[in-house]
């Protein structure tokens, strides 16, 4: 559904509209939202900060020139993004490092840099050689916070299910992550 | 406050990159979106609310506005006096006419006395001839006093001719000659009784109200014991319908693992000591006093926290004050930083439950019981140091 149908829909329905423009950009605002947050903050969290971000766009949404509705939408869900960062770092009192604020001049160990790109690149690539639902499991809970119950909802299995079988594919993971050994691999 | 099991939260770019690319977020999120649109409809809200009394302050100038006129106001009032006076007599008329006998009692002046003849020929032409004298001279609008006390008085005498079937056809002429083709006659009718009454309860019914929102009523009523005794979900749920936000026990025993400490954060504004002003919130940082803790009522403070004394020690620290920044967003785009001064309450479980099953539980409502409190802010873990 492009803009103009979105906008359209609204003049005639306006929940039924705004439930469209919500559906349309949700994954959207919620990949800014998450990669801003996700390492200081639940999935709960971003959620917040996503029905935040579209109360926000609702109220404003007359006020959207046509043609930049994406645009106002991923200025906004940034600006909430960063300000719920800087919320979630001053409770935990938690101070962020260089790699959230790069432009902060830090000094850069690139060989470090290096090694972590590659652990992650390489710790990715086994989850993905789980295969489904493991794959889609595990970046859920692990990557994405997100509780067993709701990962289940998502894969179309049992709450438990998924539980014991994110159990089972962390041991396949670390399996095979000690036959193939990555460098930084010993935090699983 | 994060785990520190596996965790890919804090993969590259390029690998977050990918993986938001393969697992994109497209789960159910309508929950979200029922709150986002709830949140819209309560902000609409409020601005219809301003809209509708502004709306009625303009409505009840217009209102206003020919009382001003002391002609309008003569024209309008004389028809209703007419009305009243005519309806009087009318009413007297039928008095005299059900007491026409000889049972009238002697403080009512008899009506005059009309022959059988009379009566007959009367009755109804001269009925007739009376109402539609009325109803010519209310719906011309310019009855004047003259007019309308010869109607009257011709009733009065007419009156006695049929005195049931005058009645109701007098009756109805009346009701037409207020209700029937002047809508200005009707206004007329309605509005001068509430000059006064009608532009109050309009204002006052348009004045926005803030409802008592009911998930707090019902928070009174969950007792401590009721929430030390409910299931994860149940919380969990609880939380939910009263907008709190909600820590998994799993969260507590990590933040514990960890050394964390738990702060409870309050807007301090609500209990400084009477006669006493000290700046809260300002852009300029070196406004905020942090070592001023004799001007406030620390004790209303921790006791407004409702964490029951028994499971709980709420101590105030050498540095009972902190100061937040926060970002304000303006409509132009332009942020600007504010900073905001906090107490700093740190809270312990009573040492005697470190061993008990509740042991979590009771560092759940930590984080939960103190958000009842219209001025809490925020809970912070720390780890080290203080």
């Amino acid at each position: 559904m492009n803009e103009n149908e979105i906008r359209m829909l609204i003049c005639k329905s306006q929940e039924d509209g705004f439930r469209n423009l919500f559906q349309e950009y949700q994954r959207y605002v919620y990949t800014i939202v998450w990669d801003k947050i996700k390492s200081l903050g639940t999935a709960e969290d971003a959620e917040e900060c996503v029905s935040d971000i579209f109360a926000e766009v609702f109220i404003h949404f007359e006020d959207i020139n046509e043609g930049s509705l994406k645009a106002y939408i991923g200025t906004i869900a940034k600006r909430t993004a960063i300000h719920r960062y800087r919320t979630l770092s001053a409770k935990s009192g938690y101070i962020a490092d260089s790699d959230e604020f790069p432009d902060i001049p830090d000094e850069v160990d690139i060989q470090k840099e290096f090694e972590e790109k590659e652990y992650y690149k390489k710790l990715y690539q086994c989850i993905l050689s789980l295969g489904e639902p493991d794959s889609s499991i595990i970046i859920q809970k692990y990557f994405y916070n997100r509780k067993s119950a709701d990962i289940a909802e998502s894969v179309g299995l049992l709450p438990i299910t998924v539980r014991v079988r994110a159990a089972r594919a962390l041991k396949r993971l670390r399996k095979i992550l000690s036959d193939n050994p990555i460098k930084r691999g010993d935090n699983l | 406050m994060k785990s520190k099991r596996f965790s890919l939260n804090n993969a590259d770019k390029a690998t977050s990159e990918q993986i938001f690319k393969d697992f994109p977020t497209d789960w159910d999120m309508s929950k979200t979106f029922h709150k986002s649109y709830k949140k819209y409809l309560s902000a609409m809200k409020t601005c219809e609310n301003i809209s509708d009394e502004t709306a009625a302050e303009s409505m009840s100038v217009e209102v206003l506005q020919p009382k001003r006129s002391i002609i309008g106001f003569v024209f309008k009032i004389v028809p209703i006096v007419g009305c009243t006076a005519l309806f009087v007599f009318m009413f007297k008329g039928m008095f005299f006419s059900d007491n026409g006998n000889d049972d009238t009692p002697d403080t009512v002046d008899k009506p005059p006395v009309v022959s059988e003849a009379d009566r007959s020929n009367s009755a109804e032409t001269k009925v007739s001839a009376s109402t539609t004298e009325l109803i010519s001279s209310t719906t011309e609008t310019k009855s004047t006093e003259t007019q309308t006390a010869k109607t009257t008085d011709k009733k009065a005498t007419d009156t006695t001719a049929n005195p049931t079937e005058t009645v109701k056809t007098e009756i109805t002429a009346e009701t037409t000659q207020v209700t029937e083709p002047e809508n200005e006659e009707t206004v007329a009718v309605t509005e001068p009784p509430q000059e006064t009454e009608n532009n109050i309860p309009e204002t006052t019914q348009t004045v926005p109200t803030t409802e008592p929102s009911l998930p707090n009523e019902e928070n009174k009523t969950v007792a401590f014991e009721e929430l030390l005794a409910m299931a994860d979900d149940e919380l969990m749920k609880y939380c939910e319908d009263n907008s709190y936000s909600f820590t998994s026990q799993e969260q507590i025993r990590n933040e514990l693992k960890s050394g964390g400490k738990f702060f409870i954060r309050i807007k301090p504004e609500q209990y400084l000591i009477d006669g006493i002003d000290d700046i809260c919130v300002s852009e300029n940082i070196s406004d905020i006093k942090q070592y001023n803790a004799h001007e406030y009522d620390f004790d209303k403070m921790i006791a407004e926290l409702n964490l029951p004394e028994k499971y709980f020690t709420v101590n105030v620290d050498s540095t009972p004050f902190m100061v937040c920044s926060e970002l304000q967003f303006y409509e132009n785009g332009d942020i600007k930083p504010y900073f905001l001064k906090l107490a700093n309450l740190s809270v312990n479980v009573n040492p005697e439950y470190a061993e008990s099953e509740e042991l979590y539980r009771l560092y759940q409502l930590i984080n939960i019981l103190p958000q009842i409190n219209s001025n809490f802010h925020s809970i912070s873990v720390q780890y080290g140091g203080r």
